[in-house]
């Protein structure tokens, strides 16, 4: 019954929001990915194709903001919307920076995110 | 002449008696005078010498004794005429020698006589009269005097004084130059002057002469000669030529007096100087200067340099966990590759005297010192160590009483440090603690001050992400089918969460603002929206409360960071409901000139005391007096001021007790300047 676009991979190392979003998407039809780190990220993404990412700053290894420039980088799949959240505002200019389409900020409205993740799909298609 | 009666020997003397000697032998041509007297006295003859010598005509037989009728001793008291030598001869009939005696002309001028009165006798040996001679001694006597006294001087004069012949031969030598040089005037007589000349000046000489010569005189001339003993004597010399009787230079006397303890003087009070400038440089340092080893290394080159020892240094008195090493923090005169060979000096017996307190350790020699080379492995300096031979150390104690550390000090020569040096470092020492403990405590703060604003950063962020959680399933579980009372406690929770988001998030900028990395976000945006947010926002949460707005503007651009423009806004008006209980009226006003927006948010509360005005914009302060219940950490107005200075405006609380506050505030409309800081 999924709609196959409504795909999204969470990356949060809080098992807590992780439970929160994919809670509140999945009531969306969406097929939530999460993941607790950001190693391999190419290889999970090409895999899963989602088509919106949501990624945490704070997160092993190598960060979100190293995550989202290998994303934006590789050519298949630079195309795929990233919303990057912190609970630091001033990451929003790196986030920009590194190429993230969206910033949200922690703690977030859930009407916020779910607003956010349907225009970044419908931006992406 | 024909006024002067003729002096001749064959005039009769005296009323009864004939002066028996030779005849027609005329003592007018004399040069010098004489004159005859008869047995009682008066004056029977006189030469023309006598008369100009008495500077007057006597009346023969009417003068008695003497020409000149007022005479004195040698010694100026007046002297009677009949107690005059010629008086003494004719009244006692022998002749009088050596007796000088001072006669007074009418023109008072006097002249100093030596008189020669000789007894006349007739064949019966009778005294018939007197002749008398009047040696004028006045010149005579005065280039005798001055000879003497001349020689008197040259004899106890403390200076040397020689004579020396154009070829260098020295002619005459006093006693102050057999004290100064050692040589006896009998060693030193016939000898050339290089006898006292120092090898490498022996081209001076050259140079005196050749300016003697010329007829010149060499004055106060600064040099360095040598004595018999070897000793080297600064001497000041002045030279002149002497000229005999036909002008011609025939040689040079000499001058010279001893300059050494005015050397030492000066040099003494050049010292001193020195010391005062450095000691006055290093204070200057100590109070102006925070930075440690700033400090330090101005401490150490001063004291090195003051006590001309080779190398100083200063040592950290941190003893590690094996009760050995000192930190070494500054040198002085030599490179830290020299010491950086080594191990730092370790718990030594010489050492530690010096970080145990026990105090100054000053050694002329401290290779022979019994403390010395006691310790393993070295038993002594490590190969390659600096020499060091003289070593003084000085403790640094601080206030507390606890040794610091120590400033070090070597010389590669024996016995270079005094009792002097010791008591100028140990000042300084003092001087030095101070400035030390002073900079160790501000970097104390210094660490704790960074160490408080990291720990608030990382605080906030871990705080951020359970709130972040909490809030997130609040709305999941408001979104659930709940009862009217769940739904009620669930939206207070939620409320009560956005507050402590907010308090968590003024934390986080805070140590932004004090770490200098607050950031603004600037774009152009509208001012009205943004107060028509905060308005309804406000609003939501204190629906009891009127908040009014004044303005006549539909819409304002300007440039900016909305979201932290709003932040103040918001904090501005919370505070004007927090401190207005009891009141539900808040005011809003904005205009703006050309160039700036005015915003101002005025309350009907209780206001601020006009001591209190400025203090509400600093960190942590919260309005003394005022009722416990009204919550706050004191960071609002603090970091609005911080936004709102930021972005080049102004923010400022207009007062009055019991009857509210009005708080203002100025943007720049447009500031370009600005505008980078969006990229």
């Amino acid at each position: 019954m999924n709609d196959p676009e409504k795909r999204i991979i969470i990356f949060d190392d809080d098992e807590d929001i992780l439970a929160i979003c994919s809670y509140v998407l999945e009531e969306q039809g969406w097929e939530v990915h999460t993941f607790t780190d950001c190693n391999h990220v190419i290889e999970r993404v090409s895999s899963i194709k989602p088509s919106v990412i949501l990624m945490d700053n704070w997160i092993p290894d190598s960060g979100g903001i190293v995550a989202t420039q290998m994303l934006k980088k590789n050519e298949e799949l630079k195309n795929t919307p990233v919303i990057y959240f912190s609970a630091n505002n001033d990451i929003h200019l790196l986030a920009d920076n590194a190429g993230a389409e969206t910033f949200l900020a922690k703690p977030f409205d859930i009407d916020e995110l779910e607003r956010i993740i349907d225009s970044a799909l419908h931006s992406s298609v | 002449m024909s006024d002067t009666p003729q002096l001749t020997l064959d005039a009769t003397m005296g009323k009864n008696h004939q002066i028996p000697v030779a005849k027609h032998f005329d003592f007018n041509h004399l040069p010098i005078a004489v004159y005859t007297c008869d047995n009682l006295g008066y004056i029977t003859s006189f030469n023309k010498a006598a008369e100009v010598l008495w500077g007057r005509k006597p009346e023969i037989g009417k003068d008695l004794w003497c020409g000149s009728w007022k005479i004195f001793y040698t010694n100026g008291e007046p002297m009677d005429l009949d107690t005059c030598p010629m008086a003494i001869t004719l009244k006692e009939g022998r002749a009088v020698e050596g007796k000088e005696i001072l006669i007074e002309r009418p023109d008072n001028t006097r002249v100093k006589v030596r008189p020669y009165p000789v007894p006349v006798f007739d064949e019966d040996g009778l005294l018939t009269g007197a002749i008398n001679t009047l040696v004028d001694v006045t010149n005579l006597t005065e280039g005798e005097e001055k000879r003497a006294i001349l020689a008197a001087i040259v004899d106890t004069s403390d200076d040397t004084i020689l004579s020396k012949t154009l070829q260098g031969i020295i002619t005459s030598w006093n006693k102050a130059a057999e004290k100064m040089f050692g040589y006896t005037e009998s060693e030193a007589l016939g000898k050339h002057i290089s006898l006292i000349i120092p090898p490498d000046r022996l081209d001076e000489e050259k140079h005196i002469i050749s300016e003697i010569s010329k007829g010149n005189t060499v004055d106060h001339f600064q040099t360095i000669r040598v004595a018999k003993n070897g000793r080297k004597i600064p001497i000041s010399v002045s030279i002149s030529p002497i000229i005999d009787s036909n002008g011609n230079i025939i040689g040079a006397s000499k001058i010279a007096r001893d300059i050494s303890e005015q050397r030492a003087a000066n040099e003494a009070i050049r010292r001193y100087t020195e010391r005062l400038e450095i000691i006055n440089a290093i204070t200057e340092t100590i109070s102006e200067d925070l930075d440690l080893s700033k400090i330090l290394q101005k401490v150490t080159d001063a004291t090195t340099r003051l006590t001309g020892a080779q190398f100083g240094a200063f040592f950290y008195n941190n003893i590690d966990a094996n009760d050995e090493s000192f930190m070494l923090y500054t040198l002085s005169g030599a490179s830290k590759e020299a010491f950086e060979k080594y191990d730092m000096p370790r718990n030594t017996a010489v050492f530690k005297m010096t970080f145990n307190g026990e105090g100054v350790v000053r050694v002329a020699d401290i290779t022979k010192d019994d403390r010395y080379g006691r310790s393993a492995p070295h038993y002594g300096m490590p190969p390659g160590h600096l020499p060091v031979v003289s070593y003084l150390a000085v403790p640094v104690t601080s206030r507390s009483g606890s040794v610091i550390g120590g400033l070090f000090f070597g010389h590669p020569e024996p016995d270079k440090f005094t009792a002097e040096h010791e008591d100028i470092v140990t000042s300084i020492a003092g001087q030095a603690a101070i400035g030390i403990d002073n900079a160790i405590l501000y970097e104390e703060i210094k660490n704790l001050n960074e160490k408080k604003d990291e720990f608030i950063g990382l605080a906030s962020h871990e705080l951020k992400t359970p709130l972040t959680s909490i809030s997130g399933y609040l709305q999941i579980i408001s979104r659930l089918n709940t009862d009217d009372n769940t739904q009620k406690f669930v939206d207070k929770t939620a409320n009560q969460v956005k507050k402590l988001t907010s308090l968590v998030s003024d934390l986080l900028d805070v140590s932004k603002i004090e770490a200098g990395k607050l950031q603004l976000a600037k774009e152009e945006f509208d001012i009205r929206t943004v107060i028509n947010n905060v308005i309804e926002l406000i609003h939501f949460s204190n629906v009891s409360y009127q908040i009014s707005l004044d303005t006549d503007i539909e819409s304002l651009t300007m440039i900016g960071d909305p979201d932290r423009i709003e932040q103040v806004l918001i904090n501005l008006l919370n505070n004007a409901i927090k401190y207005s209980p009891g009141n539900n009226k808040v005011k809003l006003l904005l205009s703006h000139s050309d160039r700036e927006v005015k915003i101002g948010v005025k309350d009907f509360g209780i206001g601020i005391a006009p001591d209190n005005l400025t203090k509400v914009f600093t960190r942590f302060y919260r309005v003394e007096g005022t009722n416990h219940t009204i919550s706050g950490l004191g960071i609002g107005l603090y970091l609005s001021n911080e936004i709102i200075i930021r972005h080049h405006g102004k923010l400022w609380v207009e007062s009055e007790l019991g009857k509210g506050s009005t708080f203002w505030l100025t943007l720049p409309l447009f500031n370009n300047t600005l505008l980078p800081e969006i990229n």
